[in-house]
Protein backbone atom coordinates (compact mmCIF):
# COMPACT_ATOMS: atom_id res chain seq x y z
CA UNK A 1 0.00 0.00 0.00
CA UNK A 2 1.35 3.53 -1.04
CA UNK A 3 2.27 5.97 1.29
CA UNK A 4 -0.21 8.22 0.36
CA UNK A 5 -3.05 5.79 0.78
CA UNK A 6 -2.22 4.73 4.51
CA UNK A 7 -1.90 8.27 5.36
CA UNK A 8 -5.42 9.17 3.56
CA UNK A 9 -7.10 5.88 4.82
CA UNK A 10 -5.52 6.97 8.80
CA UNK A 11 -7.25 10.79 8.28
CA UNK A 12 -10.41 10.41 7.56
CA UNK A 13 -10.53 7.25 10.26
CA UNK A 14 -9.23 9.29 12.74
CA UNK A 15 -11.50 12.61 10.99
CA UNK A 16 -14.94 9.99 11.62
CA UNK A 17 -13.61 9.30 15.31
CA UNK A 18 -13.45 12.59 16.26
CA UNK A 19 -16.81 12.94 14.18
CA UNK A 20 -18.77 10.19 16.29
CA UNK A 21 -17.13 11.56 19.24
CA UNK A 22 -18.42 14.91 18.76
CA UNK A 23 -22.72 13.63 18.18
CA UNK A 24 -22.26 11.70 21.52
CA UNK A 25 -20.71 15.47 23.42
CA UNK A 26 -23.40 17.29 21.27
CA UNK A 27 -26.28 14.90 22.58
CA UNK A 28 -25.23 15.92 26.36
CA UNK A 29 -24.73 19.34 25.59
CA UNK A 30 -27.97 19.35 23.90
CA UNK A 31 -29.43 17.94 27.15
CA UNK A 32 -27.43 20.40 29.45
CA UNK A 33 -28.91 23.92 26.96
CA UNK A 34 -32.52 22.63 27.22
CA UNK A 35 -32.42 22.61 30.63
CA UNK A 36 -30.33 25.90 31.09
CA UNK A 37 -33.67 27.21 28.99
CA UNK A 38 -35.62 25.78 31.26
CA UNK A 39 -34.41 27.12 34.19
CA UNK A 40 -34.57 30.39 32.60
CA UNK A 41 -38.24 30.08 31.65
CA UNK A 42 -39.30 29.20 34.74
CA UNK A 43 -37.14 31.91 36.09
CA UNK A 44 -39.37 34.27 34.09
CA UNK A 45 -42.47 32.57 35.00
CA UNK A 46 -41.87 33.48 38.64
CA UNK A 47 -40.41 36.97 38.32
CA UNK A 48 -44.23 37.18 36.70
CA UNK A 49 -45.74 35.48 39.37
CA UNK A 50 -44.06 37.95 41.69
CA UNK A 51 -44.97 41.07 39.61
CA UNK A 52 -48.72 39.50 39.28
CA UNK A 53 -48.86 39.29 43.14
CA UNK A 54 -47.93 42.63 44.06
CA UNK A 55 -50.30 44.04 41.94
CA UNK A 56 -53.20 42.31 43.41
CA UNK A 57 -51.97 43.70 46.59
CA UNK A 58 -51.37 47.08 45.18
CA UNK A 59 -55.17 46.87 43.72
CA UNK A 60 -56.45 45.25 47.16
CA UNK A 61 -55.40 48.37 48.88
CA UNK A 62 -57.03 50.48 46.15
CA UNK A 63 -60.42 48.80 46.66
CA UNK A 64 -59.93 49.20 50.47
CA UNK A 65 -59.35 52.91 50.52
CA UNK A 66 -62.28 53.42 48.03
CA UNK A 67 -65.11 51.60 49.98
CA UNK A 68 -63.43 53.69 52.85
CA UNK A 69 -63.96 56.84 51.05
CA UNK A 70 -67.52 55.47 49.84
CA UNK A 71 -68.65 54.25 53.51
CA UNK A 72 -67.46 58.08 54.59
CA UNK A 73 -69.66 59.92 52.04
CA UNK A 74 -72.25 57.46 52.95
CA UNK A 75 -72.08 57.91 56.69
CA UNK B 1 -3.42 18.95 48.80
CA UNK B 2 -2.50 16.03 47.31
CA UNK B 3 1.56 15.51 47.38
CA UNK B 4 1.71 12.16 45.67
CA UNK B 5 2.81 12.19 42.15
CA UNK B 6 -0.59 11.27 41.05
CA UNK B 7 -2.62 13.66 43.16
CA UNK B 8 -0.01 16.23 41.64
CA UNK B 9 -0.53 15.60 38.23
CA UNK B 10 -4.23 15.49 39.10
CA UNK B 11 -4.49 19.12 40.36
CA UNK B 12 -2.18 20.62 37.42
CA UNK B 13 -5.10 18.73 35.02
CA UNK B 14 -7.39 21.09 37.22
CA UNK B 15 -5.93 23.69 36.87
CA UNK B 16 -5.35 23.34 33.37
CA UNK B 17 -9.41 22.87 32.64
CA UNK B 18 -10.17 25.92 35.02
CA UNK B 19 -7.59 28.02 33.39
CA UNK B 20 -8.66 31.25 31.41
CA UNK B 21 -5.87 32.64 29.18
CA UNK B 22 -7.13 35.47 27.80
CA UNK B 23 -11.21 36.57 27.86
CA UNK B 24 -11.49 35.43 24.34
CA UNK B 25 -12.00 32.30 23.42
CA UNK B 26 -9.58 30.86 22.30
CA UNK B 27 -11.05 27.69 20.08
CA UNK B 28 -11.89 30.06 17.02
CA UNK B 29 -8.35 31.22 17.14
CA UNK B 30 -7.00 27.73 16.32
CA UNK B 31 -9.13 27.38 13.05
CA UNK B 32 -7.92 30.65 12.09
CA UNK B 33 -4.63 29.73 12.48
CA UNK B 34 -5.45 26.46 10.69
CA UNK B 35 -7.52 28.21 7.96
CA UNK B 36 -5.28 30.84 7.09
CA UNK B 37 -2.21 28.17 6.48
CA UNK B 38 -4.80 26.39 4.33
CA UNK B 39 -5.20 29.45 2.55
CA UNK B 40 -1.88 30.32 2.41
CA UNK B 41 -0.92 27.08 0.75
CA UNK B 42 -3.64 27.44 -2.23
CA UNK B 43 -3.01 30.79 -2.96
CA UNK B 44 0.81 29.36 -3.46
CA UNK B 45 -0.17 26.59 -5.26
CA UNK B 46 -1.72 28.57 -7.84
CA UNK B 47 1.02 31.08 -7.69
CA UNK B 48 3.76 28.25 -8.90
CA UNK B 49 4.55 24.95 -8.73
CA UNK B 50 7.17 24.77 -6.71
CA UNK B 51 5.04 25.22 -3.76
CA UNK B 52 3.72 20.56 -4.28
CA UNK B 53 7.22 19.89 -3.09
CA UNK B 54 6.80 21.12 0.87
CA UNK B 55 5.86 17.85 1.93
CA UNK B 56 2.57 18.98 4.05
CA UNK B 57 1.34 19.92 0.71
CA UNK B 58 2.21 17.39 -1.28
CA UNK B 59 0.49 14.44 0.44
CA UNK B 60 -2.31 16.82 -0.41
CA UNK B 61 -1.31 17.12 -4.10
CA UNK B 62 -1.26 13.28 -4.27
CA UNK B 63 -4.71 12.38 -2.81
CA UNK B 64 -6.74 15.07 -4.70
CA UNK B 65 -5.06 15.01 -7.43
CA UNK B 66 -2.70 17.85 -8.41
CA UNK B 67 -1.65 21.57 -7.12
CA UNK B 68 -5.06 23.14 -8.51
CA UNK B 69 -7.42 20.69 -7.09
CA UNK B 70 -5.60 20.73 -3.83
CA UNK B 71 -5.70 24.82 -3.75
CA UNK B 72 -9.56 24.26 -4.83
CA UNK B 73 -9.88 21.88 -1.82
CA UNK B 74 -8.19 24.09 0.70
CA UNK B 75 -10.12 27.07 -0.16
CA UNK B 76 -13.29 24.94 0.45
CA UNK B 77 -12.09 23.43 3.85
CA UNK B 78 -10.70 26.40 5.15
CA UNK B 79 -13.73 28.89 4.53
CA UNK B 80 -16.02 26.34 5.56
CA UNK B 81 -14.17 25.98 8.72
CA UNK B 82 -13.90 30.10 9.32
CA UNK B 83 -17.99 29.70 8.95
CA UNK B 84 -18.36 28.25 12.20
CA UNK B 85 -17.80 30.55 14.87
CA UNK B 86 -20.56 32.75 12.60
CA UNK B 87 -23.23 30.49 12.60
CA UNK B 88 -22.75 27.80 15.36
CA UNK B 89 -25.75 28.40 17.47
CA UNK B 90 -28.19 28.86 14.20
CA UNK B 91 -27.33 25.29 12.70
CA UNK B 92 -27.25 21.78 13.78
CA UNK B 93 -24.76 19.68 15.77
CA UNK B 94 -23.85 17.47 13.03
CA UNK B 95 -23.37 20.17 10.39
CA UNK B 96 -21.50 22.25 12.48
CA UNK B 97 -19.36 19.02 13.29
CA UNK B 98 -19.78 18.69 9.46
CA UNK B 99 -17.70 22.21 8.74
CA UNK B 100 -14.95 21.52 10.82
CA UNK B 101 -14.07 17.14 10.28
CA UNK B 102 -12.76 18.11 6.81
CA UNK B 103 -10.25 20.60 7.75
CA UNK B 104 -9.14 18.12 10.65
CA UNK B 105 -8.82 15.62 8.40
CA UNK B 106 -6.46 18.12 5.80
CA UNK B 107 -4.38 18.60 8.99
CA UNK B 108 -3.88 15.16 10.13
CA UNK B 109 -2.85 14.44 6.39
CA UNK B 110 -0.04 16.93 6.25
CA UNK B 111 0.77 15.46 9.83
CA UNK B 112 1.17 12.08 9.17
CA UNK B 113 3.19 13.03 5.90
CA UNK B 114 5.50 15.40 8.26
CA UNK B 115 6.24 12.39 10.48
CA UNK B 116 6.54 9.69 8.08
CA UNK B 117 9.38 11.67 6.27
CA UNK B 118 10.92 11.93 9.74
CA UNK B 119 10.80 8.34 10.59
CA UNK B 120 11.92 7.61 6.72
CA UNK B 121 14.61 9.91 7.03
CA UNK B 122 14.26 12.29 3.83
CA UNK B 123 11.70 15.08 2.78
CA UNK B 124 9.17 14.72 0.20
CA UNK B 125 10.98 16.50 -2.47
CA UNK B 126 13.79 13.54 -1.68
CA UNK B 127 15.90 15.18 0.13
CA UNK B 128 17.75 13.41 2.77
CA UNK B 129 17.86 15.13 6.46
CA UNK B 130 18.60 13.69 9.89
CA UNK B 131 15.48 12.65 11.48
CA UNK B 132 15.09 15.17 14.58
CA UNK B 133 15.88 17.79 11.75
CA UNK B 134 13.15 16.45 9.62
CA UNK B 135 10.95 16.38 13.25
CA UNK B 136 11.82 19.85 14.41
CA UNK B 137 10.93 21.20 10.78
CA UNK B 138 7.30 19.20 10.92
CA UNK B 139 6.23 19.71 14.24
CA UNK B 140 4.39 22.84 14.18
CA UNK B 141 2.18 20.90 11.56
CA UNK B 142 1.85 17.90 13.94
CA UNK B 143 1.01 20.13 17.01
CA UNK B 144 -1.68 21.87 14.75
CA UNK B 145 -3.41 18.75 13.70
CA UNK B 146 -3.63 17.16 17.66
CA UNK B 147 -4.69 20.60 18.82
CA UNK B 148 -7.01 21.41 16.51
CA UNK B 149 -8.65 18.12 17.08
CA UNK B 150 -8.70 19.13 20.54
CA UNK B 151 -10.30 21.86 20.13
CA UNK B 152 -12.77 20.22 17.94
CA UNK B 153 -13.62 17.89 21.01
CA UNK B 154 -13.79 20.50 24.03
CA UNK B 155 -16.15 22.65 21.30
CA UNK B 156 -18.17 19.73 21.40
CA UNK B 157 -18.19 18.82 25.28
CA UNK B 158 -18.39 21.97 26.48
CA UNK B 159 -21.16 23.88 27.69
CA UNK B 160 -23.28 25.82 25.22
CA UNK B 161 -22.30 29.55 27.29
CA UNK B 162 -18.63 28.51 27.40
Amino acid sequence: MSPAVWISCGALLLALITFVATQFGSKRTSTASYLTQLEGRVKHLEDELNAANLRIIQLERENVSLMRQLLGKSI
Amino acid sequence: MDVTPFGFLREAGRRWRDSRIARANLGKYIILFASSIHIGWALLLWATPAAEGATPVHILSVVFGGPVRTAVVLLIVASAALAFPFIRYTVSRPTLALMLIPQQAVLIMSALAGARAAWIGHYSDGVPRPWAFILADQLPVILAAVLYTTAVLEAAFADEDS
